[in-house]
């Protein structure tokens, strides 16, 4: 019932991107929607574009997952398009501002395909690790949001029985009566409370069993180091950033 | 009410394609009015088989006749609604099903979604809780705070109260003692017996299941490999442990007996029956 549901979605291919150092991949991602933001020429969002697809082609998953990807955002599109054609915006803009939301969807399905939700954790708390400085409490954010992720698939499996088990006795799923898919959220969200605090209170106790320290040093079982590919990586994405920006000085 | 499969294949979508089907080109009918047991190693289909027949899933291919209902991938429009209320499905974990707060409630919700006249529900209640062994003491409690068992209870009390023709069980017996577990079974050969009901059982545990199995079916891979009744399928020991499914220790002894010292001692459900054997081999 919830099949179509990917969240924290990760594919594992044998790719170079997804073996780069999620911290190079988050920086890149975010250096690539600066581009496309200041990108304000369509030649350089399609160039922008080409890129990205060459991206998606190196990553060596099928371009189906990637057209679904975008094919659910196929609203927020035709929304935008329709409100520009309200407001009589050119049409070159509105390709530009089409293209700009595809390639940042596009991007960032390549940084979450090609990368496991827990290491995407780690690399966030790598990139916010200077905030420690700041007395933020950057370790307890990076602990929740990965066991946050973590669960995410316990709990759609919870969430897909429990919705199983209302279809089984009688909710017609198939049926388009919003009344009854309202009844169906709402008879789902007091149970997944409860299961969740029960969760969250047993996790606790494993932790304290196995003597978890937030205040120690932890280490990782797997090292992600930084390669000569990642530092290449970023220069290639500062480089065309320089680009851009020297082009809209121009 | 008969259950067929016909060349029945299913096959998850996901974000990956799958490397094999869940189901793969499955044929065979479901015993009426009969306890039919469904074994076979993890992942070798059984709960997506027990979900094809209450329409929760539809066939990728082939169909499924359950009484006048055909399912398959071309019919997504019949009527579940009214599948569903002949074929009533107790899943694994009864904790992870429940969705209201109390007791009653959770019974009565089916019976609503069924529109049953109001004035008869409350008695309908209560009667499928007497069905399970428990009272009206239970109908006020929040079904989470209840204990395994009656956790169990309370889910089989939920579809009873429809009074649906089918009854599929998953796993019934898991995490249960043993005193449960007897109970489950008297209320499962109940159900076969006095009110007629047509039963699948999914099941790993054989050991408390083959006294009351009426056919079997073994599963592996989403290929049925073997089934008949239960002396059939478990007189195939060799054949079973090589698929690494499990067999009953009583006839896992019965044939490590027969294989060391070629005494044969036929099937025995009982442990006190099998020591009578033996006794009268010895002697």
């Amino acid at each position: 019932m919830l099949s179509n549901f990917f969240v924290g979605r990760f594919y594992d291919s044998p790719s170079t991107i997804s073996k780069l150092n999620p911290l190079s991949k988050m920086i890149s991602t975010l250096i690539f929607i600066v581009m496309t933001i200041l990108a304000k020429d369509l030649r350089l969002s399609i160039a922008l574009f080409s890129f990205v697809f060459v991206l998606v082609l190196n990553t060596r998953i099928p371009l189906r997952v990637y057209f679904k990807t975008v094919w659910s955002i196929k609203f927020l599109i035709l929304f935008m398009i329709i409100i520009n054609l309200i407001l009589k915006v050119e049409l070159t803009i509105i390709a530009i501002t089409v293209l700009k939301i595809i390639n940042i969807v596009l991007y960032t399905a390549v940084l979450t395909l090609t990368t496991s939700p827990l290491l995407l954790a780690k690399g966030i708390e790598k990139i916010l690790s200077p905030l420690n400085k700041l007395k933020i409490p950057v370790k307890n954010m990076a602990l929740s949001l990965t066991l946050a992720i973590r669960f995410i698939p316990t709990i759609i499996n919870e969430a897909n029985k429990i919705l199983k088990s209302q279809a089984s006795r009688g909710v017609d799923f198939y049926s388009k009566s919003i009344k009854d898919k309202l009844s169906a959220v709402k008879n789902l969200l007091i149970p997944m409370f409860i299961l969740s605090l029960k969760r969250a209170d047993e996790l606790s106790l494993i932790m304290e069993v196995r003597l978890f320290n937030l205040k120690s040093d932890r280490t990782n079982y797997r090292e992600e180091r930084w390669s000569f590919i990642d530092t290449y990586t970023i220069f290639v994405h500062l480089f065309m950033l320089v680009i851009i920006i020297a082009k809209g000085i121009i | 009410m008969e259950i067929r499969f016909n060349n029945v294949s299913y096959e998850y979508k996901g974000i990956k394609k799958s490397e094999k089907k869940a189901i793969d080109n499955i044929s065979l009918e479901i015993k009426k009015n009969k306890i039919n047991c469904i074994i076979g190693p993890s992942g070798s289909g059984k709960t997506t088989l027990m979900e094809l027949v209450n329409a929760l899933l539809i066939p990728t291919d082939g169909k499924i006749n359950v009484g006048k209902f055909v399912i398959d991938k071309n019919k997504k429009n019949i009527n579940v609604k009214e599948l569903r209320f002949n074929v009533g499905l107790i899943f694994e974990f009864p904790e992870q099903q429940f969705f209201k707060s109390t007791v009653k409630k959770e019974i009565e919700f089916g019976l609503k979604q069924y529109e049953y006249k109001l004035k008869n529900i409350d008695k309908r209640i209560s009667d499928s809780l007497l069905m399970v062994g428990l009272n009206d003491s239970f109908l006020n409690r929040n079904p989470f705070t209840l204990s395994n068992g009656e956790m169990r209870k309370v889910a089989i009390a939920s579809v009873l109260a429809l009074n649906p023709k089918v009854i599929i069980f998953d796993e019934p017996t898991v995490g249960l003692d043993d005193a449960s577990k007897n109970n489950l079974l008297k209320i499962l050969r109940m159900l076969k017996t006095r009110y007629k009901k047509t039963i699948i059982v999914v099941t790993h545990d054989v050991d408390a299941l083959h006294k009351i199995a009426d056919h079997i079916f073994v599963l592996n891979d989403g290929k049925v490999i073997l089934e008949g009744d239960k002396y059939e399928v478990f007189k195939e020991v060799d054949l079973l442990q090589n698929y690494k499914i499990k067999v009953p220790k009583i006839i896992e002894f019965s044939h490590k007996v027969f294989k060391s010292k070629n005494i044969k001692m036929g099937y025995r459900d009982e442990i006190n029956d099998l020591i009578k054997d033996i006794y009268r081999h010895v002697k």
